[in-house]
């Protein structure tokens, strides 16, 4: 062997050990890369999961919540209901004392105490008459039964009430039913 | 972006829906109403006014009002104001702008796109015009879809296969019958057919009529020409029809509703269901007419449609689902609120449009509930039906016996009270609990239901953290007819069971009572005065024997004279261990010593 020969075998055997240490370095990359896309796919497992199971406690909650609404609607008259009972009470009293009785004044001034104590539960729930009879026609609060023509108001204004008419904390619940000047 | 609303543009009603969580929700207006009628009137000092407001003004002011446009969409009908001409493009705009502003009010965040709904037999131009019409309004027309392909879309019936669907509409005013086949998502109509001037008020007139007779025929007075009465007539027949669509007489009272030279009269009726199917025979009939034409051009029997569905409040009436379900020979699709149900599946179409309605992940329920057996043979339920899955769930049960060193856990699932009517899951024991009196271990039983609808129950004694685990699959062997006769079955027997599962728990506290007094004999031999010993021992015999029988309040009677000697003496020993204490005191003391039989016994 040549000492060429020889320095090429040398050189041969220093590019392979370092060949061998590039791919062991490749290997050890490798090896972490795996185990931390192991960890990474573990860990969105886990995510999926937490995830799903958040979403179906949120849609158990809302079953709950529709469950609660609906006991809460059927006894949400409730104070209002035995408020009104009162008033059925004084109303039977009245039936019951004029019954075969002739007495029409007292039965008026009863039926008047009622109706005041009637409206003042209404008012409490925050419910308001309209005022309709010599406004001016406004179709938010006042529904038209008839248009009179010939009449002393000026055109559009309401001349009489039918039935009246309530507002609910703002919301008409119903528009008071009146004539209308032409 | 935002959200997209679907919108129901109808002849005498129109509603707005959008797509929230994974539902449709009808967006009630600025009035509070989910309905607002399809009216636009410009009133005397120039303002516009659309809906309810429109409607109520129109008697004052009826050549400034527009009502029914929709009759007129797609002709070159104009509506002449002040000398300035509407298309009816440009007057269902208006009604929009009141949907949309209304919408927009409620959802915090302007709105630009829709999908809006119209007739099946609507043609190009007026389909067209019905896109214009939105256009005006401010948003843009994603797209146009027929009304009974909503109302199909907001049964999902459109992720069920292919099938044929009828479309019964009986609306405000019209009534549209359409026969639709679905297949892979696609809606064809096969035909369509109905009745443009017939509606609930038809229904109402027929009861108002009878009204003004019978009090003519009662009082010879005529109602007709009283505006009034003929108000509170009106009122008091919807009242009446809608009240018959759940009972079979609806008493209609209107007092005071004239008066006379003799003094005041009284409307006072009672109105028959079945009076009022003879009075409206003929409305239904109108009805059944064009649903059998329809059904002729599609060239089907009726036995070949597959679904059949409601929509418009009309359909409530009893009569006319009755007419639709003996002519299909089909129970009529219901639960969806027919007045809403076009604008709820406009809004589905919507959120799909939008993007939405593609990305939902959708979660399973538990068909049937899940629980054990508990003494005495009763299924108590750990989750209960209908829960959405992956979930947990624990309890914490206890021991029924003294000593008693393992518990068997028996998994079932069903809707009935009692374990013997339920259906069996699985069954394992936990073993090695340690030697203790009943009532005293503590036994948690979790059930954990995972993503495929597999259940794991585990029991675990809190004590020694020891703990057994057997993992099931739900509603094995079930099928949905199963499911469906568990859920009904325990509907049919609720009392039955209710009355079972009573006698149980008044058995199991019988027991638990007796148990209670032996040891408290046992513990307390010593301080125990003659009087007291003899009065327990004869009350915990006597319902020894209770016991034994089988009269239930014999033996509610003698658990509560046992109850009271046990009190007796326990407030007597803490009377002695407390002289100075005070009688509410004693009667906490007392009621608190009963709270471990409270739990459920294992």
């Amino acid at each position: 062997m040549t000492e060429e020969e020889l320095k090429e075998v040398i050189d041969n055997s220093e590019d392979t050990e370092s060949l061998m240490k590039e791919a062991n370095e490749e290997n050890e990359v490798i090896k972490r890369l795996k185990t931390e896309m192991e960890k990474h796919q573990e860990e969105a497992q886990k995510n999926r999961e937490l995830y799903l199971r958040l979403l179906a406690d949120v849609e158990n909650m809302k079953k709950r919540a529709v469950r609660e609404r609906e006991e809460y609607i059927q006894f949400a008259t409730l104070p209002v209901i035995k408020k009104i009972l009162a008033v059925i009470d004084d109303l039977e009293r009245a039936l019951d004392m004029s019954a075969g009785d002739q007495n029409y004044e007292a039965l008026f001034k009863g039926v008047e105490m009622i109706n005041n104590s009637l409206h003042e539960l209404i008012k409490a729930e925050g419910v308001e008459p309209i005022d309709a009879v010599g406004k001016p026609f406004d179709p938010q609060f006042h529904q038209p039964l008839t248009v009179e023509t010939g009449s002393d108001y000026i055109e559009n204004t309401v001349t009489d009430e039918l039935q009246r008419g309530y507002i609910m904390k703002g919301r008409v619940i119903r528009p008071s039913l009146v004539k209308v000047s032409g | 972006m935002g959200k997209v609303v679907g919108i129901d543009l109808g002849t005498t009603n129109s509603a707005i829906a959008v797509m929230e969580g994974n539902e449709a929700v009808i967006i009630a207006n600025a009035e509070g109403e989910r309905i607002t009628p399809s009216v636009v009137g410009f009133s005397k000092t120039n303002e516009r006014l659309v809906g309810r407001i429109a409607k109520r003004q129109a008697i004052t002011n009826p050549e400034r009002t527009v009502v029914s446009i929709k009759r007129r969409m797609g002709t070159d009908y104009t509506v002449s104001v002040d000398g300035k001409k509407y298309t009816p493009q440009e007057i269902s705009a208006m009604i929009l702008q009141k949907l949309k502003t209304d919408a927009e009010a409620y959802l915090g965040q302007p709105i630009t796109q829709a999908v809006i709904t119209v007739p099946a037999y609507f043609t190009d131009a007026q389909r067209q015009a019905t896109k214009d019409a939105g256009k005006i309004a401010g948003m843009e027309v994603l797209r146009i879809i027929n009304e009974p392909t909503a109302a199909a879309l907001a049964y999902g019936l459109d992720k069920e296969g292919t099938q044929t669907i009828l479309v019964f509409d009986l609306g405000g005013g019209t009534f549209d019958v359409s026969i639709l086949e679905i297949g892979d998502g696609v809606f064809e109509v096969k035909s369509t057919s109905g009745n443009n001037r017939l509606g609930g008020d038809d229904f109402d007139d027929k009861i108002i009529s009878w009204l003004i007779e019978e009090f003519k025929k009662d009082h010879g007075i005529d109602l007709r020409n009283d505006k009034m009465a003929m108000h509170r007539l009106k009122e008091a027949a919807e009242k009446a029809k809608h009240e018959l669509s759940g009972v079979i007489t609806a008493d209609i009272n209107i007092p005071y509703i004239t008066a006379t030279q003799e003094g005041p009269l009284h409307l006072e009726k009672s109105l028959t269901r079945a009076r009022f199917n003879e009075m409206t025979a003929d409305l239904v009939e109108k009805t059944m007419g064009p649903t059998r034409q329809a059904l002729k051009d599609s060239g089907l029997k009726p036995s070949e449609i597959d679904k059949v569905i409601l929509v418009g409040g009309s359909t409530r009436i009893p009569a006319v689902q009755d007419a639709i379900r003996n002519f299909i020979g089909k129970e009529p699709f219901k639960g969806i609120n027919p007045d809403e149900v076009v604008a709820a599946g406009a809004a589905i179409q919507a959120g799909v449009l939008a993007g939405d309605v593609t990305d939902v992940v959708l979660l399973d329920v538990t068909p049937l509930s899940l629980g054990i057996e508990t003494l005495g043979g009763i299924f108590t339920r750990i989750i209960e039906r209908n829960t959405t899955i992956p979930t947990a769930k624990s309890q914490i049960f206890t021991t029924a016996a003294d000593n008693q060193t393992s518990v068997d856990i028996h998994v079932l699932q069903g809707e009935r009270k009692m374990a013997g009517n339920n259906v069996t899951m699985g069954r394992f024991q936990l073993a090695g609990l340690p030697s203790a009196p009943r009532g005293v271990p503590q036994v948690e039983v979790k059930f954990d239901i995972d993503v495929n609808g597999i259940v794991h129950v585990t029991a675990k004694d809190l004590a020694t953290n020891k703990e057994q685990t057997i993992t099931l699959t739900s509603s094995t062997g079930l099928s949905d007819e199963d499911i469906d006769r568990m859920v009904k079955d325990a509907e049919k027997y609720a009392e039955e069971d209710e009355k079972h599962l009573k006698e149980i728990e008044t058995r199991n506290n019988a027991d638990s009572m007796i148990y209670q007094a032996e040891k408290l004999i046992k513990d307390n031999a010593e301080q125990m005065d003659e009087e007291n010993r003899e009065a327990i021992s004869k009350a915990k015999d006597e319902l020894q024997s209770a016991l034994n029988g089988n009269d239930l309040e014999d033996i509610k009677a003698k658990t509560e004279i046992l109850t009271n000697a046990v009190y007796a003496f326990s407030a007597k020993m803490y009377e002695k261990a407390n002289p100075q204490g005070g009688d509410g005191e004693e009667d906490y003391i007392n009621t608190d010593y009963s709270t471990p039989d409270d739990e459920d016994n294992k």
